[in-house]
């Protein structure tokens, strides 16, 4: 082959460019901490890495619904703790009602159910950020109340149409949970043998010198047992939002993890690579400076 | 006769080799212009006398200055030209479409859509909250102004196309006029037997650029002329230049003759490779935009309509967003206005929200070609990448090649400075000698007189 200098020449730039783009490339790589700068850097680590900071997104959201969620279960199961004290109280009471020496002061009694009553009626209109933690998913207004009848009779009433709604949220991909205790759960229709209604005739009764009967005292203790295990329902909801919370917070490591690796540049490696081309471009320069300015020109 | 002859020879080789000393200073200095062609001479010896039986030298003449240069070379590089053209004009303009989409990262779309269907979720958590309901809305508008900036990006790009074009488009009828002009001039110059060597370098150097333009065929003439057609439509010879000019019709870019009686069939080069861009490629992703826009709409519509409000008493069949034409998608003014009318619920009771968990739910619902949103929009935008990449590969690949034609070409017509260097001693010499020769003659005929 026949060389010309402009052949010569020709090869000294192209591969001095190509020295030069790699070392480019390189120091985008470098200096953004990023392999993928746009999607041709890598079209299919492009896709994956959009899917897993999706999931880290996702899962950072379902985090934060958990954690709103917490508040609102933590009083959900505080209030029913205080309720089953009150009830607590009342069965105290129920029992005192067969000691003779309580027919004395039955009025006594019958303020002190009174009291409860109203404390439990209390508790079951218990507000938290806006929502009547018992009533449902109807927050318009409290959903129990007291109410008098055509008599002038104080009666229990449900203020709101429905209190089994049941609050969902997502706390994965694929999970809704339901996180509210509806307050139908606990109460039950509110009508004749609700545990309000019962404490109203209870007291009225005692008042009038009726002990309460079988039935009634039935009505109490099954409240109590039912409360018992609603509580015991709700803290196995809060148990699985945080189980469940751990597990996204590990996730989120993991897809972080895999990320990086997607992503990011080994640092050691590029300014490795680098070095390299530098020596190969140092090598090049060297090369051209004792080749390209020579020719027969320089011995005639 | 006798010493006569002696001093012609020699005088006619002084002749000879000065002008070689020309041919090689003028390929000296030429030796860094690319399109040059080193000219060689051809030396041939005088034509012979008979006299007297015997046979007499005349000496030397210069037979021609030959063009050094190999044809198929040049059509193969042409061929790479287009090719190299048309796959880096779309690695570049692609890459442009690339950038708009911002991905990857927490600005891209897929980003901004997943935080859009994540606000649901978290609205669920306490339907009736004002603060995520706006929460809702916020991300519905950077959705909106994501899909609108890419959309608008895209419009801008078709926009410099247009300018590009016929930028391009200009450059290519200059081209053809300069090689109609070149060719009349070789034209001229053989008619009078002269050698039009530098004019043929400048006239292959015309259509070299000319090829990068588009895809060309080229036919050679036996007077040195070239007629050039493009995509099957006459474009220059010696005499007639065809000019032509780019053309938009319904959102179509096309090439035609300046009649528009004939369109040009294009294949190759930087022309082929925007207008296809134009026509189809950015197109194609805008209608893919287009269809994640209205999959949004349309099924977030959907479930929102069948949703209530938190109002008292609650509505019903609000529509979340308004409408989505070429790129703007509007959010239904009522829901701006009053966040209230973002439908959480799903039965009308303020703390259920079984309608924002359904439209959260969209994000994994199968919803365009059997895909769920996110992955039709990574594939589309995986593709997108690995058009650049696969562009900007064979772009790579092209130049590769077209770097060994041109290695080809040099070797062949690039000039060597040592070789000149050689020639000019060796022609030195030459005219040394016939000088020397011619002194000896004059003291030949010195002797001659003296001794008269």
């Amino acid at each position: 082959m026949r060389i010309s200098d402009i052949l010569i020449t020709n090869n000294y730039l192209s591969s001095m460019n190509n020295s030069k783009s790699n070392i480019q490339k390189l120091q985008e790589q470098i200096l953004t901490g990023q392999k993928i700068n746009k999607p041709s850097d890598s079209p299919s680590g492009t896709s994956k890495s959009m899917r897993l900071s999706e999931s880290i997104q996702s899962n950072e959201s379902f985090i934060k619904n958990i954690e709103s969620t917490f508040s609102f279960l933590q009083i959900t199961t505080s209030t029913m703790e205080s309720i089953g004290d009150e009830v607590q109280n009342l069965k105290v009471l129920f029992t005192n009602l067969n000691n003779p020496l309580a027919d004395t002061n039955l009025n006594t009694i019958a303020d002190q159910i009174d009291l409860s009553l109203k404390a439990i009626m209390n508790l079951a209109n218990t507000e938290y950020e806006g929502k009547y933690i018992f009533g449902g998913t109807d927050h318009s207004q409290a959903p129990y109340g007291f109410d008098k009848d055509i008599d002038g009779n104080d009666i229990a009433v449900q203020n709101v149409t429905s209190t089994t709604g049941e609050q969902k949220i997502r706390i994965s991909q694929n999970t809704i949970q339901k996180v509210n205790v509806p307050g139908n759960d606990i109460f039950g229709a509110i009508g004749s043998n609700d545990l309000f209604n019962t404490l109203i005739e209870v007291r009225d009764n005692l008042r009038n010198g009726i002990k309460p009967d079988a039935a009634q005292t039935q009505i109490v203790e099954d409240f109590s047992k039912n409360i018992l295990g609603k509580m015991t329902s709700a803290g196995e909801v809060m148990n699985r939002l945080d189980a469940t919370k751990e597990l996204l917070g590990g996730q989120i490591l993991e897809l972080q993890n895999l990320l990086s690796k997607e992503k990011e540049t080994d640092i050691a490696k590029a300014v490795i690579d680098m070095q390299q081309q530098q020596y190969y471009l140092d090598m090049s320069y060297k090369m051209s400076a004792s080749i390209l300015p020579r020719s027969l020109l320089d011995f005639m | 006769m006798g010493v006569s002859r002696l001093l012609d020879i020699s005088s006619r080789s002084l002749g000879v080799y000065q002008r070689a000393l020309e041919v090689t200073s003028h390929n000296v200095a030429n030796a860094n212009n690319p399109n040059f062609s080193r000219q060689r001479v051809l030396f041939t010896s005088e034509r012979t006398e008979i006299q007297g039986g015997g046979e007499w030298g005349t000496g030397v003449k210069i037979q021609d200055v030959l063009r050094v240069r190999d044809r198929l070379t040049d059509v193969q590089i042409r061929s790479y030209n287009q090719k190299f053209a048309d796959t880096d004009t779309r690695a570049g303009i692609l890459g442009q479409v690339e950038t708009l989409f911002n991905e990857p990262s927490e600005n891209g779309l897929s980003s901004i859509m997943n935080s859009f269907f994540n606000s649901w979720d978290e609205l669920a958590v306490s339907p009736n909250a004002d603060h995520l309901k706006g929460k809702v809305i916020q991300e519905a508008q950077r959705f909106a102004s994501k899909i609108q900036s890419i959309y608008e990006g895209m419009n801008q790009t078709k926009a410099d196309i247009i300018i590009a074009a016929e930028e391009k488009v200009g450059n290519l009828n200059t081209y053809l006029h300069d090689i109609q002009t070149i060719n009349q001039k070789i034209l001229e110059s053989n008619i009078a037997g002269n050698p039009a060597n530098d004019l043929l370098d400048q006239r292959d150097a015309v259509i070299d650029e000319l090829s990068k333009l588009t895809n060309i065929d080229t036919f050679y003439g036996d007077n040195g002329t070239v007629s050039v057609s493009i995509g099957g439509v006459f474009a220059a010879d010696a005499y007639i230049v065809n000019d032509f000019k780019l053309n938009l019709n319904n959102d179509q870019l096309s090439i035609s003759t300046k009649d528009e009686n004939a369109v040009l069939n294009l294949s190759g080069g930087e022309i082929n490779a925007t207008l296809d861009i134009f026509n189809n490629r950015i197109n194609e992703y805008l209608g893919k935009l287009d269809s994640i826009a209205n999959t949004v709409m349309n099924t977030v519509n959907d479930a929102h309509r069948t949703g209530f409000t938190s109002h008292e008493p609650p509505v019903t069949g609000v529509e979340f967003f308004k409408s989505y034409t070429n790129g703007k998608l509007e959010i239904n003014d009522q829901i701006l206005g009053d966040p209230k009318f973002v439908a959480a619920s799903g039965n009308g009771e303020s703390g259920n929200g079984d309608i924002a968990l359904k439209i959260a739910g969209l994000k994994n619902s199968k919803l365009i070609e059997g895909k769920s949103i996110s992955e039709f929009y990574g594939a589309m935008i995986s593709s997108l990448g690995s058009e650049v990449k696969v562009n900007t590969q064979n772009a790579q690949t092209n130049q590769l090649v077209l770097k060994q034609l041109d290695n080809l070409k040099a070797s062949v017509s690039g000039v060597s400075i040592d070789e000149e260097m050689t020639n000019v001693i060796k022609f030195q010499r030459s005219y040394d000698a016939s000088a020397k020769l011619i002194k000896i003659a004059d003291e030949v005929l010195q002797t001659l007189l003296n001794m008269v």
